[in-house]
Formats: C-alpha cells, sequence, structure tokens
C-alpha cells in the first residue's frame, strides 16, 4: 500500500516532466525583459540550436564530471571550503560587476525598511499602503530595517547576505545528496560543484528581496527533515520545524514543504513510529504557525497596528484570478486584478473576494473547453520550462531600459556601468547565449531527473519521495496561482540534487563503472 | 616556510589593493534614504510579490 502511494507520486512526476521535455522540443519559453518587457514568451523552438546547446552541455558535463571525480582522494574538510570560498569570489565578482538596483517591490520594501528606521513611520499598514494590502511582506521589510540598522547602507551589504544565504543552500544541496544517496562511495563532489557554480543562483543575490533567504531555510528545512525520518531522532524535526517556519515566514510557500514533509512522515510512520511521528507532526505544525503570530502580536502591542494585519489584506482569490487569463496564461495581469481590489472593493478583503469569486466563475464559464485547455498547458510550459528563474531581469539587470507607462512603468538602472554590464547589454551575444544555456540545462536536468524517478520506480527505490513531492506540490500550486518562473526559485535545489543522480545513474550505466 | 610567507605577504597586498579599488565601487551602491518615495503613498505596487 505504502509503496504504491510512493509510486504514485514518482509516476505523476514522471508525466509532468515528460510533458515539459517533450513540448520544449516544439515551443521555447523565454523570458527576456530587455527585449520584450516584462512578459512571457512562447515561440517556435529553434531545434537545431536546441540540440547543438544541449549536446554541447552535455559533453561539458561529461568532462566536469571526470574532473570532480579526481577529486574524490581530497578530503571534505578541504574540498568543502575550497568550493564554497570559489563560489563566494564569484558571486561577489558579480555584485560588484552587475550592480544591479532593486525595482518594483524590491525597492518598495527597502524604502518602507527605510521609512520605519529613520522616521518611525509604519502607515504602510494603513488603507492604501503596501503592507496593507500585503501583510506578509513585512518580513522582509524587518529583516531589511535590521541590516539597515546594524550595518552601512550599501546595497552590497544586503547582496553579501543573499550570497551568505546562497553558499548555505549550496552546503545543503550536497548534504541533502549525501543523506540520500548514503550507499555511494564516492565522495560525489561534482553536485557541490554544480550547485556552487549554478549560474541562476550566483545571479539571484542581486535581487533584494526573500527568495534566495527562504530558499536557503527551506532547503535546510528539507535537509533536517529528511534526517529525521532515516534517524528517527526528535531534535532533527524540531531543526526542521524552525528553519520551515522562518523560510515560511518570508515566502508563504513554505506550506508546500510542510505538506510534503508531512505526508512523507505519515509514509515512513511504521519505520519512525506512532507517537514520534504525531509528536514531529505536532511540533512542526505548531512552530510553523509562531512567527505569523508573534508578528501580529508585537505589532499590535506597540500600536503600530489596530487589529490583524492580514484583516484587510489582498484575498488569496486575487492571485487565483490573476491565475486565470487566457491572454496573459496566468502571468502579471497589468493591475487589472490589483484594480478590483483597490477600486472596486476599495481595499476591502470580504468584498474584493466576492468580487474575484465572480470573475473567476464568468472567465471558466465564458470560455470554452479548448481555450482553457490550452492556456493552463501553456502556463504550465511556459512556467517549467523557462528555466532561468528570470535572472536576465533579477540577476543580470538591466541597465535604464524602461517598459510600460504611468503607473506600471517599470524603470531597470545599475549603480555605475562596467565592462560586464556592456557586454550583457540589451540583446547581446552574451545575455542571449547565457540564458539559452541555461533553458538547455534545466531541460537537461529534467531528463536526468526521469532517469533517477524511473530507475527509482524500476527498483523500487523511494528515498527522493519528500523531494518529488515538494515539486509536484510547486506544479498543482501554480498550475492554479498567478505564475513567473522565478517562483520556482526555492526548489532549484531540490532538481538539481534530483538531476545530478539522474545524471551519475546514466554515466555509470553507460561507462559500467557500478559504484553503488 | 620561506615562500608560503612571501604567498601570504603578496596576498595581504592584493586583497589591500583591491580594496583600495572597490572603494569607489562600494561607495557607488550606497542606498539613497528615498524620502521622495513616501509622496507617492505608502509605497508603490507595482508588480505581484
Amino acid at each position: 500500500m505504502v509503496k504504491g502511494i510512493h509510486k504514485l507520486f514518482y509516476i505523476l512526476l514522471t508525466l509532468f516532466l515528460g510533458l515539459f521535455v517533450a513540448a520544449s522540443f516544439l515551443v521555447r519559453a523565454k523570458y527576456l525583459y530587455a527585449v520584450y518587457g516584462d512578459t512571457p514568451v512562447l515561440e517556435k523552438q529553434q531545434f537545431l540550436l536546441f540540440i547543438v546547446t544541449a549536446a554541447a552541455l552535455l559533453l561539458a558535463g561529461l568532462g566536469l564530471y571526470a574532473l570532480c571525480r579526481r577529486l574524490d582522494r581530497f578530503s571534505p574538510k578541504i574540498i568543502i571550503p575550497a568550493v564554497l570560498a570559489a563560489s563566494f569570489a564569484v558571486q561577489t565578482a558579480i555584485i560588484f560587476l552587475f550592480p544591479r538596483l532593486p525595482t518594483d517591490d524590491s525597492q518598495t520594501v527597502l524604502t518602507l525598511a527605510q521609512n520605519m528606521l529613520y522616521r518611525g513611520d509604519y502607515s504602510s499598514f494603513q488603507t492604501t499602503g503596501y503592507l496593507h494590502m500585503f501583510p506578509f511582506n513585512f518580513s522582509i521589510v524587518l529583516y531589511l530595517k535590521t541590516l539597515l540598522l546594524l550595518f552601512p547602507d550599501n546595497y552590497l551589504v544586503i547582496k553579501l547576505f543573499n550570497i551568505g544565504f546562497t553558499l548555505v543552500t549550496t552546503l545543503m544541496v550536497y548534504l541533502l545528496y549525501k543523506e540520500l544517496n548514503g550507499k555511494s562511495r564516492s565522495r560525489d563532489y561534482g553536485v557541490l560543484i554544480l550547485a556552487a557554480l549554478y549560474a541562476p543562483a550566483l545571479f539571484m543575490n542581486n535581487l533584494i528581496y526573500n527568495d534566495v533567504i527562504a530558499t536557503a531555510f527551506l532547503t535546510s528545512a528539507l535537509y533536517f527533515a529528511v534526517r529525521f525520518m532515516k534517524e528517527a531522532a526528535l531534535k532533527y524535526m524540531i531543526y526542521a520545524a524552525v528553519l520551515q517556519a522562518i523560510g515560511n515566514y518570508f515566502r508563504s510557500i513554505g506550506a508546500i514543504f510542510l505538506v510534503a514533509i508531512a505526508i512523507t512522515i505519515l509514509l515512513h510512520i511504521r519505520r519512525i513510529g506512532v507517537k514520534k511521528s504525531v509528536l514531529a507532526l505536532a511540533v512542526t505544525v505548531l512552530v510553523f504557525m509562531v512567527p505569523g503570530w508573534t508578528q501580529n502580536l508585537l505589532l499590535q502591542a506597540t500600536g503600530k497596528v489596530e487589529g490583524s494585519v492580514s484583516a484587510n489584506s489582498a484575498p488569496v482569490y486575487m492571485w487565483l484570478n490573476m491565475g486565470v487569463n487566457q491572454s496573459t496564461f496566468g502571468f502579471w495581469d497589468n493591475r487589472q486584478s490589483y484594480n478590483i481590489y483597490q477600486r472596486q472593493a476599495g481595499y476591502n478583503k470580504e468584498k474584493s473576494t466576492e468580487l474575484f469569486k465572480e470573475e473567476i466563475s464568468r472567465k471558466l464559464s465564458e470560455a470554452e473547453a479548448g481555450d482553457l485547455l490550452r492556456m493552463y498547458a501553456k502556463k504550465l510550459v511556459w512556467t517549467w520550462t523557462e528555466g532561468t528563474y528570470q535572472m536576465e531581469r533579477y540577476g543580470i539587470g538591466n541597465g535604464s531600459s524602461t517598459f510600460g507607462r504611468g503607473l506600471g512603468a517599470v524603470g531597470d538602472k545599475y549603480s555605475y556601468t562596467t565592462f560586464a554590464t556592456e557586454l550583457f547589454k540589451g540583446d547581446s551575444n552574451a545575455r542571449v547565449g547565457l540564458i539559452w544555456a541555461m533553458y538547455t540545462l534545466n531541460i537537461l536536468m529534467y531528463g536526468f531527473i526521469l532517469v533517477r524517478l524511473i530507475g527509482g520506480l524500476k527498483s523500487g527505490r523511494f528515498a527522493e519521495t519528500p523531494l518529488v513531492l515538494v515539486v509536484l506540490g510547486f506544479i498543482a500550486f501554480y498550475l492554479l496561482w498567478e505564475i513567473k518562473s522565478r517562483y520556482l526559485f526555492p526548489i532549484y535545489p531540490l532538481l538539481l540534487v534530483m538531476s545530478y543522480m539522474g545524471f551519475k545513474e546514466m554515466y555509470d550505466a553507460i561507462f559500467a563503472e557500478k559504484e553503488e | 616556510m620561506k615562500s608560503w610567507k612571501a604567498a601570504a605577504r603578496l596576498a595581504v597586498l592584493l586583497i589591500c589593493c583591491l580594496s583600495l579599488a572597490a572603494c569607489e565601487y562600494i561607495s557607488a551602491q550606497t542606498i539613497p534614504d528615498n524620502v521622495q518615495n513616501r509622496s507617492q503613498g505608502q509605497g508603490r505596487m507595482e508588480r505581484t510579490p
């Protein structure tokens, strides 16, 4: 019975990944702000270029893998710090070479942190304020406020902290891999190096926001949860619960991790024991709520707000409404949904919820089944095959490019220009080439994950179930929610772990070097 | 031993030079106090978080 459930999850993910890989032979999902502005693009695949890039990356991967195996004779005490130091150097170089200035929400949360710190201005919680609408973003405002209080007011400080979080994620990728693949006799430095040099992660430090932080906490939480499931020591589950609660405080998709961990604990209830499992679940759920409760209590006790901060926040139906849109297939709807909440409902949660429900049912009833199917297919394929987490805009950045007009205008800038910003300007070969490479790498990674999943199904080995469940959770969630490929960033570590497993499995099968 | 010491000295010197050269770039990334944004309300809402 339990094995059957594991199997079902593996089959589901295999089907979805199969769809993404197959779709990539027909359509190319693209996000290139410098050329198209803030819009998702789906166009006909450049088949030959796609195959050539994939072949080049595969060859490079094989070469790098062979090189990484040579490092096996060195102790992890040398290799891990050395790789993390090299990654730190590359990331530091990036934040100096691409001094991207914050835009839209990123700039807003920074300004709010300054207003709160220097002027004691908490008016953003009042009606029409940013935090009135998005109270969950108080976490990042509080974090930035703390950094501004303790360190010089410099973008580099915040970005250096981002680098710290990325390095934690890199280490966690390695530890998680080793935990799931404990029988491997090789030291598997390749997965550490892959995580340390994965371009979207390196560039994303340029985004002053919550993605990088949440990713570090949630990946660490998953690592400790996996340890708990293997060793049944409650202390690991307490670490996992705390890390998960913090990760969720920064980005609310922590709930998907919570559900995935809870299901996996239930699947391992025999091995862990009923008492321990129930206790672990209770602790996890309880700790999960703590940051939100504490925040509400403190804000009210200090007189910053009256009543709950989320009493009249934007309802979840706003994002669901954005998620059902045939012309944008769930991407940003150019303030249509904002207008419903702000103008038609006057920033009222209950009123806007009703309006959004009506709007969603209108869209669903007016559309033909075929159109809806097409929209969801586009939505799914674009989100999951864009492959760069929109690092082109949020990581590389753009110099003085403005799209849109009036309130909707979004301008990207650098603090200063460098040879690198010039090299990656507009639709330059460097920018387009890097995006192509990352796009293709993502599809290759899906291919390797498929190898691993099918291998698992054949041999009845289901160690990666918690990771599979998190990915399935993200697929289900972003099928309904507003989309951005950046929103998938918190699961890049899991994709790296699973794809490296598949790559190794394929390598061992082809070159007949059985290690396990 | 001597070569290690020489290498360490060289590394320190290099770091000092790089830091000096970076000073200009560090100060260029100072965060301005965006008081003017307050006039736009209590935070802009351009994109979804």
